[in-house]
């Protein structure tokens, strides 16, 4: 008798899970990401200085720096996710709010790794990308810049580069994919090799993008607490399907 | 499993049909085979008839995240090559008549949508994947090597491309790329047809739980049957049809659509009979209910080819795999206690370990079981200890000895993606799915340090350097290799046994080389033996001689014990090998190239020859044709579902005019389902049962297939002759010898026969190395002598046959006719 109760409590209690809880958690996560992603396009005041020179240059930049464009583009697919199961919808199973989860998640952990991990890459790679093409007037053929996010970092490295003789006696050797290239390194490019003579590179914190890390952590764990509370009914009931 | 050695899978699939949620889908230009891809990074390939009947196939193993897209790759229909991608970016280019992985790439962004399309450049007809995705271009692919050609970018505020569409145009091509880059999907003339079937199809049919939304597509056959198709795939692994009858777009069908068809996964695993096998079903099946007990975790000990087995209940069973797998796959004697109530000390049964504790295995991976015999000076304790994660996320090391759980490391937040340890340092490293990674103290539970927001790139270095460190154990014996998989984490495992073959040869050769009587290796030696003691020869071929002689005697008695049909005697020997088996005192080696014998051969092709495989090899049937797979390159692979029958009887059925029972067709239901296998499985009979003819005791009955070598003799009747019942070739062991290796030579014959031709048609690489596998095979079996005589033999014809192979393609022919000939003469 005892067994049956526990067995009608533990029922009463997921379909509570289903109905309330979890809309609760779709709706603070929601709350977060959007939090998250109006970070990406509206400028937020107060900068002062350098800090607000930079957000002026991820304002104009923004767009065209890859790694914020795919964060937002994720952020946003997660939204949609969210988005399509409102409280007017009733999740019927357990393993239904799970995959939604795991598709969010998939999107999230995306995104933060989007921020989190630069993209290597040789400097060809660099030479040809968008951001050497944004540039009007276009960069001085000796110069290369790259930006990139890194953590809750914007780091601009600026290249000066030194065009090698055709017939020079020093061995030419391409270097190959990196986030930061050391001074030294060489690439060709339409047929012209050139060798880096300097490296600059300048870091700023973007309060902003911390804090939309910060997001991304909390929304992550939301998400696989509510997996997790969905698990301990599932093993209640002993792999029967919820 | 390096990709160059000759490595055939097996599968045991159980009773429960993989999860198969599925995420894209894709019907053939001749509409005979619909493919879908799931969230879990598996693709199904379905057959369909012409009557729009459909069942699974095969599986394809090889990605790692959910397949985002399907598209054809080939404009031909003998060619049917098809394209998937991945979440994690990856690239496959995939042969759908065998399931073989033909191309594989990775890039750091996921596709989203392919299109096949196909141009004429003068003559030379060129073939290009047209990719979109994450990421701000259309990549453009070649279809054949899957490079990247060239990327198209807008210069405008270039932005993620959600669906392109082609437009042929018959003025330029020039007019594809605006069309490409318009950004919205250009549907024209279907776009109200389908809107109109989708109102209808939701009224009617959607009568069980869904977990997430189900895809639907549209497709028209381009040649007969001129089928117009509305297939729908949703995840619970069902596929549904239905047929959309010709009436013109704009008018509304005026009645609703019923689905011409549909099925699942399940269902269709459901609908076999037998039931597809699980490895330790034996065991799980309880007498009060009907289904087993679920395997969520298991791990195979090599060394001592044993299977570890976690079970839903909490309960961890040890088994023999070998053993277990014959149960399963094989008629045989064990036969009555196929899927029966698990009684302990029943062949195949196994210890129980760790009842008790429920978290155990429960959805959890037990990830590897620390080694029983490690080369590292580990802690005691620590030693024979099995690792286990349960789904609460926390780590246990369970004592196997103290049946204890001696560590348990839980506070971490998300799902444990990986474990490591550094026996030495006493310390565990463990990843979890979003990038932390914990490190703890093995002896004292201390959580040592905490990583979070790692990015992935620490991660793998963290747990590489763990690697190095962690590896213990090198195994020489891997002819067997059982791999447990599951396709999602809520699934009960599947099990696959991955035979090496070139392992097995060679296991088999050491062994025999290390057979206390080496004079006793085959017919041809004993011969010679005897010649040389006629002739008077040196002492010492007297002393062998002599052996021989004893030997002869000890077999002719142990064989004559062997042929005593008395039931008490046959009786007392089941006893004494279920006995045996429990206690693990069996021949590996044997037994896994028994398995494998069994499991290959041509059943049903060659009457008098499944005969002589039954009663004098000791091989045993199948119960029904074996799901095999096949590796590709890169460790991708395809496994065929058990339902595969389904489809096979279907045709057998039309091309015989009769319907066949699954036992009739047997062994030629495996010959026929795709080439690469057959070939490899041809290439592996020949060169083991070459190998097997070299043998002592090339059988697979009587009492060499234990460990124990003496049998104490029967108390009265041992000297006396048995009557009549014997028949005359087993008066000597040369003759039963030879008798054997004749069968093997048959068996080999029979394979070389049937794999001559097929080796014409699939001259790849594959089939290359298969046949220097075995043409060294034959090399080591006919030895050095042998050798020179075939030169010799050979001399005057090998230039001509050389200038015919110089194309690659022809070199496995020339083998394998080779090798026939060999064996005659």
């Amino acid at each position: 008798y005892i067994h049956r109760c526990q067995a009608s409590h533990s029922e009463e209690e997921f379909n509570w899970l289903l109905k309330e809880e979890v809309h609760a958690v779709l709706k603070q996560l929601q709350d977060i990401l959007k939090e998250a992603s109006r970070r990406f396009s509206i400028p937020t005041p107060g900068l002062e200085n350098l800090e607000g020179f930079i957000h002026l240059i991820i304002l104009t930049l923004s767009p065209s720096v890859p790694q914020i464009q795919d964060a937002r583009n994720h952020v946003n697919q997660a939204l949609q996710l969210l988005s399509g199961r409102d409280e007017s919808y009733h999740f019927k199973t357990g393993a239904e709010v799970n995959k939604l989860m795991d598709a969010v998640m998939l999107q999230l952990t995306r995104a933060r790794n989007r921020l989190t991990t630069p993209a290597a890459m040789t400097l060809p790679e660099l030479a040809t990308s968008g951001l050497m093409k944004m540039f009007t007037p276009p960069m001085p053929g000796d110069v290369m810049v790259n930006f990139y996010i890194n953590l809750s970092k914007l780091c601009l490295t600026v290249y000066q580069l030194h065009a090698m003789q055709p017939n020079t006696t020093k061995n030419f050797r391409p270097s190959g994919s990196s986030v930061l290239h050391n001074p030294g390194a060489m690439f060709e490019l339409n047929n012209a090799k050139f060798e880096v003579s300097q490296v600059h590179k300048v870091e700023c914190v973007v309060p902003w993008l911390n804090n939309t890390l910060i997001f991304f952590t909390i929304s992550l764990q939301l998400c696989q607490q509510l997996k997790d509370k969905i698990s301990v009914f599932s093993s209640f009931w002993n792999y029967r399907p919820f | 499993m390096s990709g160059n050695s000759l490595v055939l899978p097996i599968v045991l699939w159980g009773r429960t049909a993989p999860t198969h949620c599925i995420s894209s889908l894709l019907v053939m230009d001749d509409l005979t085979t619909i493919i879908t891809g799931c969230h879990d990074g598996q693709i199904c390939i379905w057959d369909m008839t012409s009557d729009l009947e459909i069942s699974p196939r095969a599986m394809l193993f090889g990605h790692t995240a959910s397949i985002t897209c399907l598209s054809k790759a080939s404009p031909c229909s003998d060619k049917q090559y098809i394209v998937s991608a991945s979440e994690s970016g990856e690239m496959c280019l995939w042969d759908v008549n065998d399931g073989r992985c033909i191309e594989f790439t990775k890039l750091a962004c996921a596709h989203t949508g392919i299109q096949f399309y196909q141009f004429t450049v003068g003559t030379q007809r060129e073939c290009r994947l047209l990719c979109n995705g994450h990421y701000p271009e259309i990549l453009v692919v070649d279809a054949t090597s899957l490079e990247v050609l060239y990327s198209l970018v807008s210069k405008i505020s270039p932005d993620w491309i959600s669906s392109m569409s082609i437009i042929h145009s018959h003025r330029t091509q020039g007019s594809l790329l605006h069309a490409l880059l318009c950004n919205t999907v250009l549907c024209y003339t279907i776009l109200p047809y389908i809107m109109l079937c989708y109102t209808m199809l939701y009224n009617t049919t959607i009568y069980y739980l869904l977990i997430c939304p189900p895809v639907t597509r549209f497709f028209y056959g381009r040649r007969e049957p001129f089928h117009k198709l509305l297939v729908q795939g949703d995840s619970a692994g069902r596929l549904s049809l239905w047929s959309i009858p010709d009436t013109s777009p704009l008018q509304p069908l005026s009645t609703a659509l019923q689905v011409s068809s549909t099925i699942s996964l399940q269902e269709a695993f459901d609908k076999l009979a037998p039931l597809s096998a699980g490895i330790i079903d034996q065991l799980s099946v309880t007498p009060g209910s009907e289904e087993p007990i679920k395997v969520t975790a298991s791990v195979y000990i090599p060394s001592q080819g044993r299977l570890v087995c976690g079970r839903e209940d909490g309960s961890i069973i040890l088994v023999p795999a070998t053993q277990t797998a014959i149960v399963q796959l094989l008629q045989g004697e064990h036969m009555l206690r196929r899927g029966e109530g698990g009684g302990s000390g029943e062949c195949g049964s196994g210890e129980s370990v760790g009842q008790g504790r429920d978290r155990v295995a429960e959805g959890g991976v037990m990830s590897q079981a620390l080694s029983l015999a490690p080369l590292w000076a580990l802690q005691n304790r620590v030693q024979h200890c099995v690792c286990s994660v349960a789904s609460d996320h926390s780590v246990g090391l369970l004592s196997l000895r103290e049946r204890k759980c001696i560590m348990l490391a839980s506070r971490h937040l998300f799902p444990i993606q990986v474990i490591k340890w550094r026996p030495c340092d006493d310390y565990l490293v463990v990843g979890c799915s979003d990038g932390s990674v914990y490190v703890w103290q093995m002896d004292t539970a201390n959580s040592l340090s905490y990583t979070d927001l790692s990015p992935s790139v620490l991660q793998d270095t963290i747990l590489r350097l763990c690697v190095s460190q962690g590896n213990l154990q090198k195994y020489s014996n891997n002819s067997l290799v059982v791999q447990a998989m599951k396709t999602n984490l809520t699934d009960p495992d599947m099990h696959v046994l991955f035979f090496d073959v070139e392992s097995v040869i060679i296991q088999l050769l050491t062994e025999e080389a290390q057979r206390p009587n080496p004079t006793l290796v085959s017919p041809e030696t004993l011969q010679k033996a005897q010649g040389a003691a006629d002739k008077g020869g040196s002492f010492l071929a007297n002393k062998i001689f002599k052996q021989v002689k004893e030997t002869m005697k000890e077999t002719i008695k142990e064989h004559l014990l062997d042929e005593d049909e008395e039931e008490e005697e046959e009786m007392r020997r089941r006893e004494e090998k279920s006995k045996s088996l429990s206690l693990l005192e069996y021949n590996l080696t044997m037994d896994t190239a028994k398995l494998f014998m069994s499991c290959l051969h041509a059943w049903g092709l060659n009457g008098p020859l499944d005969e002589v495989c039954l009663s004098r090899l000791g091989m045993l049937k199948p119960h029904c044709p074996i799901s095999f797979g096949l590796i590709s390159r890169g460790g991708h692979m395809s496994l065929m579902l058990p339902t595969f029958k389904e489809s096979l009887l279907r045709q057998m059925a039309l091309a015989t005019g009769r319907k066949l029972s699954l036992s009739e067709i047997g062994g030629k239901g495996t010959y026929g389902v795709s080439r690469a296998v057959t070939t490899q499985h041809l290439l592996s009979v020949i060169s083991l049962a070459n190998t097997l003819m070299g043998m002592t005791n090339a059988t697979f009955v009587g009492e060499h297939m234990k460990k124990a070598p003496v049998r104490p003799p029967r108390p009265g009747t041992p000297e006396t002759p048995k009557k009549s019942a014997a028949p005359p070739q087993v008066s000597s062991p040369a003759v039963q010898g030879q008798i054997k290796q004749g069968n093997y030579k048959r068996i080999f014959s029979l394979g070389a026969v049937l794999g001559e031709p097929l080796m014409y048609r699939a001259g790849s690489k594959r089939c290359e190395e298969a046949a220097q596998a075995l043409l060294l095979a034959e090399l080591r079996r006919i030895g050095q002598s042998g050798r020179k005589d075939t030169i010799d033999l050979w001399a005057p014809y090998l230039p001509q046959y050389v200038d015919q192979v110089s194309s690659r393609k022809s070199t496995p022919c020339v083998c394998v006719s080779f090798l026939r000939l060999s064996t005659v003469f």
